[in-house]
């Protein structure tokens, strides 16, 4: 006698449901990691903007034989200051974004951790990056955040190389800062040529109108031997902003530190009108104002000095009453 | 069962062994002359009677086995079903008239009378007529032929063998070689005069005309010569008819005969050698086997002691043999295609099954179908829908199967595709634009039940596995994220069948899913499905 034969038993199938039964859920499918990776700022968050005409955005600069009265070049240069600052930026949120790309390793009710994971550009570093949520006494939601790094190795412990805390639900509408600490990079061996020792610390706050950010690097060389630069900006929703920044270099004569500073006001089309200044370490000072128009042609100048023209007198031309209806740029002295 | 009259009776029992004991040298079926057949089926016996099922099967599978072994030519055999008792009538005059006139022409004539049907009152009955037991034995008595053979499977038929003039079976006696062949009258009656007759939805025939059909293909041929006489075929539709009843709850039913029959030898009732198609239980064979046809119904039995071969003979078709093992073992069961030649039953070559895989109960083996269809998924707290698992739409297909596992359960395993849209709400955060997508599979376990000849509900269980997964647009810097979990619940459907093999169907589930990521929550959530179901078979 045969055994019983099928062409398909349900056997299997039913042996493969319980199998999976047994089999835990799992996954990344998580609201709450929503709420932590929003809590980290973006690009968005932290980028400055600059109005700008397309053939500046392009780099062609207009030549100073176009301009009436000449080109609006510490504009110009502001222009590239503030993409420096972003690409600085990039780097900075590129940090971050690494933590977007991978799950959370252990989840708790209030924390999420990554980590410890190797870095792949640096070998024999390890990253782990922890984010806590407290609540504090006005009720608000605070993230703090940690990327930290250590030499593998008995007893090695995490070295925070970026911290920040956040104060909101979302980093769109909250408020925070952010810390990243070059000296500890040095320690750790992860930094590049061009990395300064130092630290550089951001603000920023997206809670009002103007949204603001502050950038403030303090280095032990690098960076073309800036001591320390200070850029402020505060951005309307209209397309008006504020910015101001300041390099603190070391005099090449003697002691102390040169000081240069240029303050802006732009329209929403990126004309505008600045303030440019130094202090030098021997005590001499001086500035000079500018207006111009979306074309970044000045359309007034007042140089007594002639800062601007090379020396060469009289430095001035236009009207200031040509100049755009603009905020008054911030003072020349940080408070 | 059926009862195809009121009341019970006895009958000898010596009686089928004083047939086989007087049985004489068989010729051939239809080698002592003509033969003429009416075969009548009639289910309903007027008032106060109920519609016999299987009457009129009874008929066309006599009529069948006659017009094909029988001797009986297919011109000269009239089947009536319900035809009513006018054209019985009017049948039975017309076939004395032509062995009348074959008669004349110096043949030798045989006629053939069955019936299956109510009887009450001792009359025949054809709906509200009645065709009196008295005078159908007179005018099978007046005919024409040399023999008449009249076979009433009806209830208390056996009364006909009471009337006046019929000799008792004892008294037959075989002449010599050189007289003339037989003459005379044969009545067997499927019950005593005071019996039910009765029939079997089990075997979908009365049990005397079915042992009688199962003896006339072949499982009757005692001698082995491959001819079944009259008093071989009685023999054994009588044994197998006392036995298959004894323990039915309508009481045992002892088939009768009278034997007015003259002349030399026995009558062949039907002849197996010309009909090369059947099957062949082997020598070592024994036991009782059930030969079932393509719709499952029973068309022989073969009872065969072990130490000679049995010819079963059977028209082209598929069959399926089944055997019973003793106690509550199961069942072997094999199928066969009968062409022009014999096919031999082997037993070790049989599958065994269990008893609720019973062909002859309706088990045709397992029934597949597929679904498909479209619908759509929506958890039922709100919050879950505006955050974690939106509404979705799914495009799903089942393989179904029914008739596999017994117990009228059905299984099937189905897989699902869908996918939405929606928006995450986190509060102090601008809505976030979700697209979600999923993939679940499963396997249900359920129970149908038909209403009427078009529609059926079933209900059920469901064990699925789901795989979740949801984006965000480029520009939410969000990561994607998945969820893979088991999702229990419970199914219910209705189908409406359109075709024989087309059904529209309406599925609807509700389901747990577990979810452990944030925190461990059971989320339930429901699931709706239109689509059309295809069988695969039959």
């Amino acid at each position: 006698m045969r055994s019983p034969t099928r062409c398909c038993s349900p056997l299997p199938a039913l042996a493969a449901l319980l199998l999976g039964a047994a089999l835990p859920a799992c996954g990344n499918y998580s609201t709450e990691d929503i709420r932590f990776y929003e809590a980290l700022p973006t690009r968005a968050d932290l980028r400055v903007e600059v109005p700008v005409s397309a053939d500046l955005a392009a780099g062609f600069a207009p030549a100073a034989a176009a301009c009436s009265i000449g080109s609006a070049d510490p504009w110009l240069e502001a222009r590239r200051t503030s993409d420096g600052i972003n690409t600085a930026v990039d780097r900075l949120i590129g940090l971050i974004d690494a933590v977007r790309r991978v799950p959370p390793t252990t989840r708790l009710d209030d924390g999420r951790i990554w980590g410890p994971f190797d870095d792949s550009k640096h070998p024999g570093v390890e990253m782990q990056v922890d984010i806590t949520r407290l609540t504090n006494p006005d009720g608000d939601l605070v993230h703090v955040y940690h990327f930290s790094a250590r030499r593998k190795g008995v007893g090695a412990v995490f070295t925070p190389i970026l911290s920040g805390t956040f104060v909101g639900p979302s980093a769109t509408y909250g408020h925070g800062t952010l810390e990243l600490d070059f000296t500890a990079i040095h320690d750790l061996g992860m930094q590049d040529a061009d990395t300064p020792r130092g630290r550089m610390d951001v603000t920023y706050d997206r809670t009002l109108d103007p949204r603001t950010i502050t950038l403030v690097l303090a280095t032990q060389g690098g960076f073309n031997l800036v001591q320390q630069f200070t850029y402020d900006y505060r951005g309307y929703r209209d397309g008006r902003g504020l910015f101001r920044y300041q390099f603190l270099k070391p005099a090449l004569l003697g002691g102390g530190l040169d000081t240069l500073t240029m303050s802006a006001s732009f329209a929403a089309d990126g004309a505008g009108r600045g303030e440019i200044g130094f202090a030098a370490a021997s005590g001499a000072t001086g500035s000079f104002s500018q207006c111009w128009g979306a074309d970044a042609c000045l359309t007034w100048r007042y140089d007594a000095q002639g800062y601007s023209c090379g020396g060469v007198l009289p430095c001035e031309g236009g009207a200031e009453s040509a100049c755009p209806a603009v905020l008054p740029p911030l003072p020349l002295d940080p408070p | 069962m059926t009862w195809r009259s009121a009341g019970r009776g006895a009958a000898t029992a010596f009686a089928a062994l004083a047939l086989m004991a007087l049985a004489g040298a068989p010729g051939a079926a239809g080698a002592d002359g003509r033969r003429y057949a009416l075969v009548a089926g009639e289910s309903d016996g007027g008032p106060g009677t109920q519609r016999l099922h299987h009457a009129e099967r009874d008929a066309r599978r006599i009529h069948a086995i006659l017009t094909r072994v029988g001797g009986v030519a297919p011109d000269d055999a009239t089947l009536l079903l319900s035809g009513g008792l006018r054209a019985f009538q009017r049948a039975l005059a017309e076939l004395g008239a032509r062995a009348a006139a074959a008669e004349a022409a110096g043949e030798r004539t045989v006629l053939l009378v069955y019936f299956s049907g109510h009887a009450r009152d001792g009359a025949l009955r054809f709906g509200s007529a009645g065709l009196p037991l008295a005078d159908l034995r007179a005018t099978l008595q007046a005919s024409p032929a040399d023999v008449r053979i009249a076979f009433l499977d009806s209830c208390r038929s056996g009364a006909i063998a009471r009337t006046k003039g019929v000799r008792p079976a004892p008294d037959f006696q075989v002449t010599g070689p050189g007289e003339a062949g037989p003459r005379g009258l044969v009545l067997i009656a499927s019950s005593a005069a005071d019996e039910d007759s009765q029939e079997s939805d089990a075997i979908g025939a009365s049990y005397f005309t079915h042992h009688l059909a199962s003896g006339l293909l072949g499982d009757a041929d005692a001698s082995g010569d491959r001819k079944v006489t009259l008093a071989e075929a009685y023999a054994y539709a009588y044994g197998r008819t006392v036995g298959a009843t004894a323990g039915s709850a309508a009481g045992v039913q002892h088939p009768v005969f009278l034997y007015d029959l003259g002349g030399a030898g026995d009558v062949v009732l039907t002849d197996l050698s010309p009909a090369a198609g059947g099957l062949v239980f082997p020598a070592e064979a024994s036991g009782l086997y059930v030969v079932l046809d393509g719709g499952g119904r029973a068309v022989a039995e073969v009872s065969k002691p072990t130490g000679v071969a049995r010819h079963l003979s059977l028209p082209p078709g598929r069959y399926t043999v089944k055997k019973r093992l003793p106690g509550e073992e199961g069942l072997l069961v094999s199928s066969h295609t009968v062409g022009a030649g014999t096919v031999a039953v082997d037993e070790a070559a049989m599958d065994r099954v269990a008893l609720a895989r019973d062909p002859q109960k309706g088990y045709g083996g397992a029934r597949w179908s597929l679904v498909a269809g479209f619908g759509g998924q929506r958890f039922f707290d709100a919050a879950t829908r505006d955050g974690l698992f939106p509404p979705a739409n799914l495009l799903g297909a089942e393989l179904a199967v029914r008739d596999d596992l017994g117990h009228g359960l059905a299984w099937g395993l189905d897989l699902a595709l869908g996918g939405g849209q929606g928006t995450l709400k986190l509060d102090g955060v601008d809505p976030i634009p979700v697209r979600f997508s999923e993939l679940s599979g499963g396997g249900s376990l359920w129970h149908d039940w038909r209403l009427g000849s078009s529609v059926t509900l079933s209900a059920g269980g469901r064990v699925a596995f789901m795989w979740l997964a949801r984006a965000f647009p480029a520009g939410e810097q969000l990561p994607n994220q998945y969820f893979f979990t088991m999702t229990p619940g419970l199914m219910g459907a209705a189908a409406w069948r359109l075709t024989p093999r087309l059904s529209a169907v309406a599925r609807a589930r509700v389901s747990w899913l577990f979810y452990n990521v944030d925190r461990n929550r059971s989320l339930g959530y429901a699931e709706g499905l239109l689509g059309v179901e295809y069988a695969l078979s039959d």
